[in-house]
């Protein structure tokens, strides 16, 4: 179930064109709504895209029919997430991850807690 | 005016600058900031499942003794204000939110009373640009200073109401209060990357380039921002094509409040 609103949308790409990072995407935005809508949101949910996504939330401020794709982005990523409850190694993993990394400046905390947020389920 | 400030986890840590400049500017401007009592870190994002009720609890809290001290709830990273901005809309607006804080804790019922505001806000709406102008020691004459949005104070702009999310003017008429010249450029509300910094950080540094890229070629010298990430981004990212810095560091330098014994942006 979700909160979006999927039978809205109308396959139009203006999230696609707004997303900043659709060219990589192996599933762009416009995508999504209809995948969920045709009952195969397990592929959506195991496409490379969920996690590019940025939350930026371009896509739902372009979007003419009130469709949110960044919100079944992250709604995608946790129904991995809490099927395979890898959460807490995830996690860990993430800001480790972050944290070792060689870097000029000191990485600021709102990324550290965005990056465990993101991995939780 | 009294205000009730919620610094958050990066402005005590790694983005002490900004913070210290917001207090020196608050007082030079006889803005009276308390800064709230316990606060917790607001989560940096705003989770997007219906489901996830616990993440949200730290910003309910922060927000209640805002509306129980009667005073506005003020931040400066763009996250804070994001996490606040939504959770007070979502309590404001969906009453099985508001039932679902309350099972957590008694205490915890709230509607969505607290007004929440962006230390811009205050600065336009409180001090007023008109008269900020007439308050400066030293205008930036001259400057060629552009204003990095990024996403998270613009949208969801019927939530953020912060300013049009595609033509935001706000940094640009607060630029021009300081004697500068604000250089519009066309990807000025676009996305840093920094959400996916930690796994793709060749990805981002394309995305923050282009955006640097974009502002240099349209003459800025200078880029403001309100969010340590996208600060992160440029300087880390961005190829040196032009300077950024917090929006509070201008107006800091334009007041004569900017005490320089530390003018890193750690
Ligand atoms: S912009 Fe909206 S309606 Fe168009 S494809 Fe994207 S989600 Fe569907
Ligand atoms: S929120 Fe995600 S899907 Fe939507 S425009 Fe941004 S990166 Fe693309």
């Amino acid at each position: 179930m979700t909160t979006v609103m999927i039978e809205r949308c109308m396959t139009c790409g203006r999230c696609s064109a707004a997303c900043p990072v659709a060219f990589a995407m192996d599933v762009p935005p416009h995508f999504w709504a209809v995948r969920v809508r045709q009952g195969e949101g397990e592929s959506l949910a195991r496409a490379e895209a969920i996690w590019s996504c940025l939350a930026c939330f371009c896509c739902a401020a372009r979007c003419p029919r009130g469709v949110r794709p960044v919100e079944l982005a992250e709604q995608a990523r946790s129904v991995t997430l809490r099927k395979e409850n890898h959460t807490a190694t995830f996690a860990d993993e993430t800001v480790l991850q972050i944290i070792s990394k060689k870097s000029g400046k000191a990485i600021p905390q709102q990324l550290i807690v965005a990056a465990m947020r993101k991995k939780r389920a | 005016m009294e205000f009730l400030y919620y610094p958050g986890c990066t402005l005590s840590t790694t983005a002490k600058i900004l913070d210290k400049q917001a207090r020196s500017i608050a007082a030079a401007l006889d803005l009276s900031f308390t800064e709230i009592e316990n606060w917790q870190c607001c989560g940096a994002t705003f989770p997007l499942n219906a489901d996830e009720i616990a993440p949200k609890l730290a910003a309910v809290r922060a927000l209640i003794q805002a509306r129980n001290q009667n005073k506005p709830l003020v931040t400066l990273c763009a996250a804070c204000h994001h996490v606040m901005k939504q959770v007070n809309h979502q309590a404001k607006n969906d009453a099985d939110f508001r039932t679902a804080i309350t099972s957590y804790d008694a205490d915890l019922f709230y509607a969505g009373e607290a007004t929440v505001l962006h230390f811009m806000e205050v600065l336009r709406d409180y001090v007023g640009f008109d008269a900020l102008r007439d308050l400066l020691e030293y205008p930036l004459k001259g400057r060629k200073i552009g204003a990095y949005y990024g996403c998270m104070l613009l949208r969801p702009s019927d939530v953020m109401g912060f300013d049009d999310a595609e033509n935001p003017q706000i940094f640009e008429e607060y630029i021009r209060a300081l004697g500068a010249v604000p250089v519009s450029y066309p990807m000025r509300n676009e996305c840093c990357g920094g959400y996916r910094a930690p796994e793709d950080a060749l990805g981002c540094a394309n995305l923050v380039e282009r955006i640097a890229k974009s502002a240099a070629g349209r003459g800025a010298e200078t880029l403001i921002t309100a969010c340590p990430l996208c600060l992160y981004q440029m300087v880390e990212h961005s190829g040196g094509a032009v300077d950024v810095c917090y929006f509070t560091e201008i107006l800091a330098e334009a007041l004569g409040v900017d005490d320089d014994d530390d003018d890193s942006n750690d």
